[in-house]
């Protein structure tokens, strides 16, 4: 790409939106990097595609503000905001060709035929598409519409990219394909971008940092590795990646500290903050399935409830006195088959315990 | 959707067979055709009772410039109806069919209504309104004159009253399928509203515009009782020379020869509308 679009700051702050009584955005804050991928994680109907439709004018928020590159937009109409907008269905125009969509935003604004023209086959070709510009959107697949979507978006050399859900519509399979190609486009554009996504997978492959949203609220937000490695509570833990959580009450024992659980004492890495109960997450991959008591870290008696070949490894399901606890083993070979007896093992490093909520 | 649809559909094939249309083929064969037939044969005859061959009467029509230019005339009067109708209807159109809320039934409700009265007590109470000594007429002292009774002003407003129900529906029904989302895109790429109306709705529409503009047209040149009650014996239409030929000259081959080729006029009409809407369908929708 020729000309770099340097992206701009986006800031939201304190953005309250409720429908009728339903609290859609509560007092939500965020701050996005020029450049920068971030990505807005959640399950349906937590939020976050509200708070899309705020920042790109679609909703008028009840409270809070929105701005970009320093100016406050949160009154701005939409069509005055510079905000490229990929929907959910594309929403292409069906009664133009691919080049006309992609050349929309600047036809609107008067741009002279030459240089759309220019501008159109550059965008074109960035998303591959070049030989389909005189193709209407009903003649292009799903994953051709979507990059005639994006192009049509960054045309107008946006000042932030929105994207709503862009891939829920396409196979697994192009999914992937598509997702490289966003960071690929993203990254030559250089633009500000702003990813709604329910799949952590999705939201993990393609933000530089990741907010997670549940109930009008950003939970947690964080580049990838800090949501998985450091949830800062028990919603972070369960809804990206799989996680067993062992709840119970802090004490310590000869200057250890542990937990109680089940009637278990579960070895703690370090004091935890004074509160009556304590969650602590031990991921599936960090705990282990062995055959007798020689491992080194801490161990508990189980019995295999489930065993599921995955290809990059086993997963078991094993029935303890804690509950039943996920274990993820890479590697072809089996460890045991249901009903075998076994231990779970664990480093005690591994564990990590949630802050807890109002704490 | 598609692959179910496509799976009933060779099924829905086996038991469609033309039988399904015969009531209405009876209905139409005993009531339209067979007269239709009459009336082609005496077109072409020399007296009322049929007999002889002539094509006089058709050779008159297409070459007396006084017939020619009723029929222009005709199509004039209909090509206005069908522009008031459509720079009024589109507009409320546009708020029925992309708005919200419940005051548009009240709207439909309020386009459907003249439908709802006979049009001769239409055509009757629209004389006194657009007739001498008129509301306006009352407001602005009888020294103006504003008075459109038998002139082709007043057939034209009558005829929009009439037929504005056919080119709002027509219209709406487009309209209401557009997909918000991409008014919303529009205006995202920097769209104003009238960049969104003349880009996205107005192209998107045309098939419905289309429609509605050649089914007013058609109707316009062929309604009778309108046009010869307030067009009178000043102004008027095919139709009222139909009528006169008919029934007060008792010139039955030519009123006859007059009809068929009015009717061929709308028919050709109406065979361009349903072209136009079948391939800009194939075009702009999925």
């Amino acid at each position: 790409m020729t000309d770099m679009v340097s992206g701009d700051r986006l800031e939201v702050r304190e953005v309250t939106k409720s429908f009728r009584e339903t609290r859609a955005l509560a007092a939500v804050s965020l701050i996005v990097e020029p450049a920068e991928r971030f990505c807005l994680l959640g399950p349906s109907g937590c939020g976050k595609t509200t708070l899309l439709g705020v920042i790109c004018g679609l909703l008028d928020p009840d409270e809070g503000t929105v701005r970009l590159g320093g100016r406050d937009i949160t009154r701005v109409p939409m069509q005055e905001r510079n905000i490229g907008v990929v929907f959910q269905s594309y929403a292409l125009f069906p009664h133009l060709t691919a080049a006309a969509n992609v050349g929309f935003g600047l036809a609107v604004r008067h741009r002279s035929r030459t240089d759309t023209a220019r501008r159109v086959d550059e965008l074109l070709a960035l998303v591959r598409l070049r030989e389909k510009a005189d193709r209407y959107p009903r003649q292009l697949s799903g994953g051709e519409q979507q990059r005639v979507a994006i192009a049509r978006a960054l045309a107008i050399e946006p000042s932030l990219l929105l994207l709503d859900e862009p891939f829920s519509n396409l196979d697994a399979s192009l999914r992937l394909e598509l997702q490289s190609e966003l960071r690929r486009v993203q990254t030559s554009a250089g633009v500000t971008t702003v990813l709604v996504t329910h799949d952590q997978s999705e939201a993990f492959a393609l933000g530089d940092r990741v907010g997670l949203m549940s109930a009008g609220e950003l939970v947690q937000v964080g580049t990838p590795q800090q949501l998985y490695t450091q949830p800062n509570g028990e919603f972070t833990a369960t809804f990206v990646g799989e996680s067993n959580l062992l709840r119970g009450k802090p004490i310590v024992i000869d200057g250890q500290p542990r937990l109680v659980c089940n009637g278990q004492l579960i070895p703690l890495p370090h004091e935890p903050r004074a509160a009556p109960v304590v969650a602590v997450m031990i991921r599936p991959e960090h705990a282990r399935l062995v055959s007798d008591a020689s491992d080194a870290g801490f161990k508990i008696r189980g019995t295999v409830r489930e065993a599921t070949y995955r290809g990059l490894g086993w997963r078991y399901v094993v029935t303890t006195a804690v509950g039943d606890l996920l274990i993820f083993e890479t590697g072809s070979l089996s460890r045991g088959n249901r009903g075998d007896s076994v231990w779970v093992a664990w480093d005690v490093a591994d564990a990590v315990i949630l802050p807890q909520a109002g704490a | 959707m598609a692959p179910f649809v496509a799976a009933i559909r060779p099924h829905a094939k086996e038991w469609t067979p033309a039988i399904l249309l015969f009531p209405a083929l009876l209905v139409l064969g005993i009531f339209v055709a067979v007269p239709l037939l009459g009336i082609i044969r005496v077109s072409v005859a020399n007296d009322i009772a049929g007999d002889g061959f002539t094509l006089d009467n058709y050779t008159a029509i297409v070459t007396d410039p006084f017939y020619i230019g009723v029929f222009i005339d005709t199509a004039l009067t209909g090509l206005g109806v069908t522009v008031v109708a459509l720079l009024i209807g589109y507009p409320i159109a546009l708020y029925v069919g992309l708005g919200a809320g419940i005051i548009r039934r009240y709207v439909v409700f309020a386009v459907l209504s003249p439908l709802l009265i006979s049009v001769v007590v239409r055509a009757y109470a629209l004389a006194i309104l657009i007739g001498p000594n008129n509301p306006i007429e009352q407001l602005l002292g009888s020294d103006h004159d504003f008075s459109l009774l038998f002139t082709r002003a007043g057939v034209i407003v009558g005829l929009v009253y009439t037929l504005m129900p056919f080119m709002v529906l027509s219209i709406i029904a487009s309209v209401s399928s557009i997909d918000p989302r991409l008014l919303a895109a529009a205006r995202s790429l920097g769209a104003s509203s009238w960049a969104v109306l003349w880009r996205i709705i107005l192209p998107l529409s045309a098939p419905g515009l289309m429609a509605g503009s050649l089914v007013v047209f058609t109707l316009a040149i062929t309604s009778f009782a309108l046009p010869l009650l307030l067009g009178g014996t000043r102004y008027k239409m095919a139709v009222s020379f139909i009528w006169e030929q008919l029934l007060v000259l008792f010139n039955w081959p030519f009123g006859y020869a007059i009809s068929l080729v009015l009717l061929l006029l709308a028919a050709l009409t109406l065979y361009a509308a349903t072209r136009f809407s079948a391939r800009t369908k194939g075009a702009f929708l999925q």
